[in-house]
């Protein structure tokens, strides 16, 4: 029985890199994806280099050109070379992808693994209505509960009035008299549902906290909600549009939408990390850790992160690819990456107006979105297999 | 159950009065709103005049004022007027756009589905095979496909290139499923009296015969069906049709060139759908082929299809079915961007609109019932699984 002894003579830990990188290059669509997206982003970084035209050189006497030798995509509304564009376009398109799936993933990991390490404990904060006794962590049977609970309740209320009362202006007493009942009422009303709803029966703790926003944030429809946050800074003229560029001048479109879609991109990572953290708790490393008098902070950073590392790679894989369509169709409606400042999205956007005269301009910007999520897509299956064998399917 | 279901819907509320917290706060955040606008764009219009109209509104007031007026106004089912189409903002989203979304939405789900499934469980019982290889290709593709772009090239196609279908809208102009009757008022006179009948309406003509110089009635009777637009003084001439009616032919051209305009987006909203569902369909069916009562229905002598499609795929499709509620979510954010490609009148181009053009009261009233959509999606699935999945129990 010669066979037997190879699987074990692999060497387990240290190799565990080495094993992954084997098996991720045995799958070839990965591989190759791989190789695209690197191409992509040389093409982007060395665009200056490789760039035929500058992207905003506008010649009149040359609008919706064909493909030809010279324009090698054709040109657009103003004469602009298509190709030289779509280069310059993979930059922003590139980096705000990159920096939103960094932010994300370092949100959703920091947020998650709080999540997961501290679920089951009840939130510290003694601070008004989300005192541990009030949370029901303890002393909950006493009889005085429920005066004090809504005594607290009606002190909360009114502070909260008082000072919406305060910066508020109001057409007549009457009016701020209406107004503040209807806010008194009202957030004790919410503050009932919510208590019944959430905190009586599952306790507050800070998982409580972090999956309920998870759950608020998730039920709000992504796209259109991030409709309305674009428009929110879309305006230059105006309001807040103005301190934005005045301090971030041509970089506020990009900006911004990078906080907008971060705003939605950490949930997945965060659900993922808390889900990985739940499973990890109970692993009898992290109870050796516990109970050689590790710290919190050690357990989570050397103990339990370390081993969550796997799934975070492949959601950022896949949250790379969300964010570069997701700016992609924000651009395209006009909210997101604003002109002269080209991404993908709005070279289609603009490609899209002139769709009767030169229909061949739609197809350049969508293939390379489509080639950047199509790689990333394959990047994130190729990993998972080569993290998890088992998940090969 | 009923425990567990009533408890959900309870929790509901809080998160559906946080998300309308949260993006009536962000909707007002917004600089400019709507009467700086309408004054923007009318030189005429005074500052006394903008400024009475912003009280008019309550937009003068703070965020969190107007806020818990709308919400006081809103939990009595008053979400406002559109200020664009100068109609409650609950009728012009529920009345006219929220059919034609579901329509779209529906279409492709079942495209989706009717494509998807079957690929799915070919691709899992030839596993490894080319048409496997195939189907996993075509399938990372549709899911990386910017849904938008696939319109696009889908109008080029098929509306630039090949003018086969129309490039986009609702229906055909003055397309109706009512068409004018064939019958018409035989007579010239004035409209006397119209009353119902059983059969119908009679509709009384005044009359005047020159000859016998004197005026006398003629009865017409309109088809039950019909609908007519005299009114008693009006006067009819002869050649006039008794009305407009739905006839099985008008109501089927009318319905294939709603058809027409429903085919492009349906198959661009679908395709994301379609290549989530081949994917699922066969992790699933994959994962429940290697169980040990597959082997055994294998062992006892079963034909391959009989094992497959009683055994295997029964038990493969309950997590599949779940999963119908928590892909809508994905439909509707797909319905937004595909009801603008291709300009279809639905709550996502409304939502779109209503944005640009600043007039809110839609907006809210789209967001927070896509978001009432996704929470009941999501209760569904927990309820479906339940039920088709004994070991789950809810307490």
């Amino acid at each position: 029985m010669t066979v037997t002894g190879t699987v074990a003579l692999e060497p387990r830990r240290a190799s565990g890199w080495a094993l992954i990188r084997q098996r991720f290059l045995k799958h070839r669509l990965a591989t190759v994806s791989l190789v695209i997206l690197a191409l992509l982003i040389l093409l982007s970084v060395f665009a200056p280099l490789i760039a035929p035209y500058s992207p905003s050189q506008i010649d009149a006497t040359n609008v919706y050109a064909a493909s030809n030798s010279e324009h090698l995509m054709g040109t657009d509304a103003l004469g602009r070379d298509i190709f030289s564009r779509l280069l310059y376009a993979g930059r922003i398109s590139l980096l705000v992808g990159f920096v939103v799936t960094i932010l994300s993933a370092l949100i959703g990991t920091g947020l998650g693994l709080l999540a997961g390490f501290y679920s089951g404990q009840p939130l510290l904060a003694a601070v008004g209505p989300f005192s541990p006794q009030w949370a029901g962590a303890r002393h909950t049977e006493g009889r005085s509960f429920w005066p004090k609970t809504i005594i607290r309740w009606l002190v909360w209320a009114a502070l909260i009035a008082f000072v919406i009362r305060a910066t508020g202006q109001f057409a007549s007493v009457a009016d701020g008299v209406f107004v503040t009942v209807t806010w008194v009422i009202g957030v004790a009303l919410a503050a009932l549902i919510f208590y019944f709803t959430f905190i009586r029966s599952i306790r507050l703790d800070i998982d409580s906290v972090i999956s309920r926003m998870i759950d608020i944030f998730l039920a709000i429809p992504t796209l259109p909600f991030l409709l309305v946050l674009a428009g929110l800074f879309s305006n230059p003229k105006i309001g807040l549009g103005v301190t934005l560029d005045q301090w971030l001048g041509p970089a506020r479109s990009v900006t911004v939408i990078i906080f907008v879609l971060t705003l939605f991109g950490w949930l997945s990572m965060a659900r993922i990390v808390r889900g990985t953290i739940l499973n990890l708790r109970n692993a009898e490393f992290n109870e050796a850790a516990i109970g050689l008098g590790a710290s919190d902070a050690r357990v989570i950073l050397r103990h339990l992160l370390p081993n969550a590392v796997a799934p975070i790679f492949v959601q950022i894989t896949l949250d790379l690819g969300h964010a570069i369509v997701a700016e992609a169709a924000l651009s395209f409606l006009g909210l997101g990456i604003q002109e002269p400042t080209a991404s993908w999205g709005n070279i289609l956007n603009g490609a899209q107006e002139a769709i009767f005269q030169q229909p061949t301009a739609v197809f350049w910007p969508g293939l390379f979105i489509l080639l950047t999520t199509l790689s990333t897509n394959y990047i994130g299956d190729g990993l998972r297999d080569a993290i998890d064998p088992r998940s090969r399917g | 159950m009923l425990n567990y279901t009533l408890k959900r819907i309870a929790a509901m509320v809080p998160i559906l009065l946080a998300v309308s917290l949260l993006v009536f706060a962000l909707i007002q955040l917004q600089p400019g709103n709507f009467v700086d606008d309408l004054k923007l764009s009318n030189p005429n219009m005074t500052v006394q005049e903008a400024d009475n109209l912003r009280r008019a509104y309550g937009l003068d007031q703070p965020w969190y004022v107007q806020y818990g007026k709308w919400l006081g106004h809103a939990v009595q089912g008053d979400f406002g007027v559109s200020r664009k189409q100068y109609i409650p903002a609950a009728t012009f989203v529920v009345q006219q756009r929220m059919g034609n979304t579901l329509l779209l939405g529906a279409g492709a789900l079942t495209l989706s589905l009717l494509i998807g499934i079957p690929l799915g469980i070919l691709s899992a019982v030839k596993q490894y095979s080319v048409l496997d290889y195939v189907t996993t290709f075509f399938a990372f593709v549709g899911f990386s496909l910017p849904v938008f772009w696939f319109g696009l090239m889908l109008l080029i196609v098929f509306s630039v290139n090949l003018k086969v279908l129309p490039a986009g809208g609702l229906s055909s102009a003055n397309a109706s499923p009512l068409v004018s009757t064939e019958a018409t008022f035989d007579a010239t006179g004035p409209v006397t009296k119209i009353e119902p009948a059983s059969d119908g309406t009679r509709v009384t003509v005044e009359i005047y015969d020159a000859d016998k110089g004197a005026a006398e009635d003629k009865v017409f009777t309109l088809p039950a069906g019909v609908k007519s637009d005299v009114q008693v003084g009006d006067y009819v001439s002869p050649g006039q049709p008794y009305g407009r009616s739905v006839t099985v032919a008008s109501w089927l051209t009318y319905a294939l060139d709603r058809l027409k305009y429903l085919v492009l987006p349906t198959v661009a909203l679908a395709v994301i759908q379609i290549a989530t569902w081949t994917r699922f369909m066969r992790a699933a069916l994959l994962d429940v082929i290697n169980q040990d009562y597959v082997r055994t229905a294998r062992a006892k002598g079963l034909r391959e299809s009989r094992v497959i499609y009683k055994h295997a795929l029964r038990n493969a499709l309950i997590p599949v079915i779940t999963l119908i509620g928590l892909s809508l979510p994905g439909l509707v954010n797909g319905a937004v961007i595909t009801e603008t490609v291709f300009n279809y009148p639905g709550m996502g181009l409304a939502l779109y609109q209503s944005i640009l053009d600043k007039d809110y009261n839609p907006a809210m009233v789209i967001l927070l019932l896509l978001a009432l959509i996704t929470l009941l999606a999501n209760l569904l699935t927990d309820l479906a699984y339940a039920l088709l999945s004994p070991r789950i129990r809810f307490s």
